[in-house]
């Protein structure tokens, strides 16, 4: 079966577009909260979502996203309900590419197999688990194996640190590993440490020659895995530099939105925000 | 201090083995192992290295350090109890100290509590060192401390624990893998941070299991029967461990109950104190192991006297209490 990420990136090059990725938060059953971010990001255009599920020890995450985090402890929110949604956002939207981004702490605490099961369950079309060094450890714990049987994708990170790394270096050889597992996708990011956060100017001089970087790789191991620019896009400006200037094919954003919810914005007042995103990818 | 620092007491035994998966007590994202790969390898050649040693000998002598001097508390029941306090805490944090001055990064240190940062802070002024400190929401409501600490120019955070997750090693983390080429995180437990950070953390308390070892038998003519140690989070056990493994010794890590154990381990005072651990908590890995192994008993117990008195252990115990 064809992976929906696949068939979104086929369309949007055919169309030359790129891709805005958002990220929601996740609450307990009904969702009122999450359902309502899920439907306006998909009456805006958005082309594929994250999920997020909540952890204990977000290291990864900034201000934005750690508050998040903190909502979900405070609300005794689950990686069980977090799978719910999932369920529940695929069963009102068939067709669109659905993703899951979390820690492996959630995934030894929900069980490996109880993880991959919720993301058939869900049919979701790939994971975002930063922390799991599946090229570093060569998949050690199996997971991505595993997750690919189901034709789920695990996303890989590349900074831009390691996408101009020289050759002959341990960064280098690990880069050519990630680009040739790449699956659905790869994150570009932009932000050392990949630290989640908002920036007020895109770094595009460590952007583009990164990006160049992976493509030519790509070209050489013939691969063609669009890269998505990821950590700190916080405006329509930098969608757009993302995509044109620097040679991305989408980005992916949180805490841009997030922060606004948090600020008390509504829903109402965000969609035209969400929409100004989605309508920068285009050419 | 009373106790003489010289190199053989002091230089840790770096053995950056994996013994739980490469990355050990944390996962990192595949873009960071090529660094953490690369620290591992500088820190791998330092094996008896003067410079390093002589930096952390000068680091431990700037500390303010209790004395570790082993003393008798008196006798429960047929046990003769005697106390010493475990300086496996100095030895951590000024092993990386020295680690930082050395290999020229600037260290990342999460503060918990004021004892743990007066260390830090008497070691980094000796070795001339700057640093990022995040620091919790009690430690960081005292505004002459925090005023103090910018003055010696340190980089200090105290919001991100008042506004977001309290929890210090988050923050110090995340600087350390933001500027993974200028700094050092520092963690004082060994299940904390990524390979190489668990082994490395143990290998410093190697430092303090040779000391112990030499404590111990100077006092004694033979070695106690049995000695008890905090088992959470886990570094003076280790310590501990690492000091008598392969003897006869009974080596007891002695945790506090929680939450719904309370009942069950205030109840009683011979019988029903101690438990034999089985709760899930995340402990050193290396003391998970050697529990595994049957090598450490882990118990719960209220404090270390109701420990000894639950077991009825006769002869000679030894408690080494955390710092």
């Amino acid at each position: 079966m064809e992976n929906r990420l696949d068939r979104l990136f086929g369309q949007l090059r055919s169309r030359n577009e790129g891709a805005l990725i958002p990220l929601s938060p996740g609450d307990k059953a009904p969702f009122t909260k999450s359902n309502e971010i899920i439907d306006m990001f998909m009456e805006t255009g958005a082309d594929a979502i994250e999920i997020a599920v909540p952890t204990r020890y977000p290291w990864m995450e900034g201000k934005n996203m750690q508050i998040h985090q903190l909502e979900a402890i405070v609300e005794s929110v689950k990686s069980s309900d977090s799978f719910e949604l999932m369920k529940f956002t695929r069963e009102k939207y068939p067709e669109w590419p659905l993703l899951t981004i979390n820690f492996m702490g959630p995934v030894f605490k929900y069980g490996q197999n109880n993880y991959i099961q919720g993301c058939v369950d869900a049919s979701i079309d790939a994971v975002d688990i930063p922390d799991y060094a599946y090229a570093s450890q060569n998949d050690s714990l199996g997971f991505v194996s595993d997750l690919m049987d189901q034709n789920v994708y695990f996303i890989v990170d590349i900074t831009t640190n390691l996408a101009t790394a020289e050759e002959g270096t341990r960064q280098y050889d690990l880069l050519c590993k990630l680009i040739k597992k790449s699956k659905g996708f790869l994150f570009m990011i932009a932000q050392p440490g990949g630290v989640s956060g908002t920036k007020t100017k895109l770094p595009v001089d460590e952007l583009k020659p990164a990006v160049d970087r992976v493509k030519m790789l790509e070209d050489e191991f013939k691969v063609n895995t669009p890269i998505i620019i990821v950590c700190g896009i916080s405006s329509p400006e930098q969608v757009y530099e993302s995509i044109r200037t620097v040679g991305a094919d989408g980005v992916m954003l949180g805490s841009a939105i997030s922060k606004r919810l948090q600020a008390g914005e509504t829903i109402e007042k965000i969609a035209p925000f969400a929409r100004e995103l989605k309508e920068a990818t285009k050419g | 201090m009373s106790i003489d620092l010289d190199s053989k007491d002091t230089l840790p035994n770096f053995d950056l083995k994996i013994e739980y998966g490469k990355y050990g007590g944390m996962y990192v994202p595949d873009p960071f192992s090529p660094a953490l790969d690369g620290l591992a390898d500088t820190i791998s050649a330092l094996q008896a290295n003067a410079d390093f040693a002589a930096l952390q000998i000068k680091a431990l002598q700037a500390m303010p350090l209790k004395n570790p001097e082993i003393t008798l508390d008196g006798k429960i029941l047929n046990t003769e109890v005697y106390k010493t306090i475990s300086l496996a805490r100095p030895f951590v944090i000024s092993g990386y100290l020295a680690l930082a001055r050395h290999l020229n990064l600037i260290p990342s240190f999460a503060v918990d509590d004021k004892d743990d940062l007066k260390l830090f802070l008497s070691a980094a002024s000796a070795l001339d060192l700057k640093a990022y400190l995040a620091i919790n929401q009690e430690v960081g409501k005292d505004a002459n401390l925090i005023n103090e600490l910018e003055e010696q120019e340190m980089v200090v955070d105290v919001e991100k624990c008042a506004t977001l997750f309290n929890d210090p090693s988050l923050y110090a983390f995340q600087n350390y893998i933001s500027n993974i080429s200028t700094s050092l995180f520092i963690p004082t437990a060994t299940n904390v941070g990524p390979y190489p950070f668990p082994s490395l953390t143990s290998s410093f308390i190697s430092g303090y299991a040779k000391l112990l070892k030499k404590l111990v038998s100077e006092k004694f003519p033979n070695l106690p029967d049995v000695i008890l140690s905090n088992g959470y989070p886990g570094t003076s056990a280790v310590a501990v461990f690492k000091a008598f493994e392969n003897s006869d010794v009974r080596i007891i890590s002695v945790e506090k109950p929680v939450d719904s154990e309370i009942e069950e381990c205030y109840c009683g005072m011979y019988a029903r104190v101690i438990q034999t651990g089985s709760q899930e908590k995340i402990l050193s890995p290396e003391l998970i192991l050697h529990w595994e192994n049957g090598e450490v008993d882990r118990v719960f117990a209220k404090d270390f006297n109701s420990a000894i008195i639950a077991m009825d252990q006769s002869g000679i115990a030894l408690i080494v209490e955390d710092y």
